[in-house]
């Protein structure tokens, strides 16, 4: 095999968006966390923790500049390189939904919530389920995962529609309730954008093994 | 529009043989690049275009060649015209030893073009045509060996053109220039295939990428794939161009 150092800086892009999107995604399971357990210390940390993401963007950004500039990629290796940087854009994206999630908790932390969280780590379950997946469909090249991960959007969605019902009830029901119905229904609609950068890290794994750009 | 086809091409250089049942179409008015590593068999078959080979004592061909629906190995060819509707820029600039005007003036006179002014015309708008006209005008009794080697393979290719060709081949235009150079005839050829048909080797993957519409790949004397140039360079059929052409084999 030649170029081995070439094919070294490819499989660290890949590597490093793997690695990224991993501590994104427990960004996301600790935010919901403490949101469930009113814990604005956690939350403190996962604001804190959320720069070490961007730091890590950063890093791939360069990399994946220095190779094209330096090496020249086409076909697949190109396609990785594009699919790698615009999959880190999501990433980053998911690692600050997880902070404005963490930002919501801090506010929230005095409260007494009017009801138990139910559908809110039901969706954020669901969701982490899907950014997992994406990017293990990136890593492997999976695209049969990758059309599965589009499937649960669906799910996502579907919960989202019932948890705004579920809030809009409780603020007829209260209009006391209205600032922690608006904050909780502010945590749900991140996830829901979460879920959707989750679609677009699979969609792009279609791209990224079949050439072609589009969605599933 | 096809403009050029080629049909079952074998050739044999003595036992070994170089190309094997090649078939594919060189499109009007576009750029075909040929691309594989040495020894594939790339240069061989942009010289069975013109004939070239003929020259070569030990070569034996089977198959077709055509230009404009005529088979170009036929009998009756006539392979002095056939080289002038098919003309060739090599690998390194070869001006003759004469001044920048006697160059491009030198194949249109061999073709019976006598009048001095008209020749002159001739130079001028083949030197425009090759991008060499301002850089050259006012040293056109000047030995053409006196100028860089972009200018001289420029030069070269003005002088192709002066004997009014169809389809250019060029076997390795740049490899001998520096990139500012290969950067002036790479624009050049950009420009002629509005008016003409070519076809290029390179074993610059970076050029074949830039500037041919349609690339073939071309591994031990087979062409392995042909494709539009934006498919082979985003996402070849064939797993072993796509090893090629990111330089991981070869």
């Amino acid at each position: 095999m030649t170029r081995d150092k070439y094919i070294k800086q490819l499989d660290d892009v890949r590597k490093l968006t793997i690695s990224m999107g991993n501590k994104a995604e427990e960004l996301v399971r600790d935010s919901v966390r403490a949101l469930e357990s009113q814990d604005a210390e956690l939350s403190q940390q996962i604001i804190d923790r959320d720069k070490e993401v961007d730091e890590m963007f950063l890093e791939l950004e360069a990399k994946v500049i220095k190779v094209i500039a330096t090496q020249a990629p086409v076909a697949s290796d190109l396609r990785l390189l594009l699919t790698a940087l615009k999959n880190a854009t999501d990433v980053e994206r998911v690692g600050d939904f997880a902070k404005d999630i963490a930002m919501v908790t801090i506010e929230l932390k005095d409260d007494k919530y009017f009801t138990k969280l139910i559908m809110i780590p039901k969706m954020a379950e669901i969701t982490l389920k899907m950014v997992r997946e994406a990017l293990q469909s990136f890593d492997e090249g999976n695209v049969a995962l990758a059309k599965n991960v589009h499937e649960q959007d669906d799910v996502v969605d579907e919960i989202f529609s019932r948890l705004f019902r579920t809030l809009t009830t409780f603020v007829m029901e209260n209009p006391k309730n209205i600032s922690q119905a608006l904050r909780l229904m502010l945590v749900a609609r991140h996830l829901e954008r979460i879920a959707d950068h989750a679609v677009n890290i699979a969609n792009r794994t279609v791209y990224l093994m079949e050439g072609e750009i589009g969605y599933i | 529009m096809v403009r050029m086809e080629i049909k079952d091409l074998n050739l044999w250089y003595g036992n070994f043989h170089a190309l094997k049942d090649i078939n594919m179409n060189i499109y009007k008015n576009k750029v075909t690049a040929f691309i594989g590593p040495s020894g594939c068999g790339k240069s061989t078959l942009i010289r069975c275009l013109n004939r070239m080979n003929d020259l070569i004592d030990t070569v034996r061909i089977t198959g077709e060649v055509t230009l404009g629906g005529k088979n170009i190995y036929d009998k009756d060819i006539d392979v002095v015209k056939l080289r002038k509707d098919v003309g060739m820029v090599f690998q390194k600039p070869n001006p003759f030893p004469m001044s920048i005007h006697d160059n491009i003036a030198y194949g249109p006179r061999l073709h019976g073009i006598k009048d001095k002014r008209k020749l002159d015309e001739v130079v001028e708008s083949n030197l425009k045509g090759a991008a060499l006209w301002d850089e050259v005008k006012d040293i056109l009794g000047q030995n053409a060996m006196s100028i860089s080697g972009g200018q001289q393979q420029r030069l070269c290719i003005a002088r192709c053109l002066a004997v009014g060709p169809e389809v250019i081949l060029f076997d390795e235009p740049c490899s001998a220039l520096d990139p500012i150079s290969t950067g002036k005839i790479e624009d050049l050829i950009t420009q002629l295939k509005r008016d003409y048909t070519i076809v290029i080797v390179t074993h610059n993957m970076q050029q074949a990428a830039r500037i041919s519409d349609f690339t073939g790949y071309f591994y031990l004397g087979s062409l392995m794939e042909f494709n539009k140039t934006k498919k082979i360079f985003t996402n070849p059929d064939n797993p072993q161009t796509e090893k090629y052409i990111t330089g991981k084999f070869g």
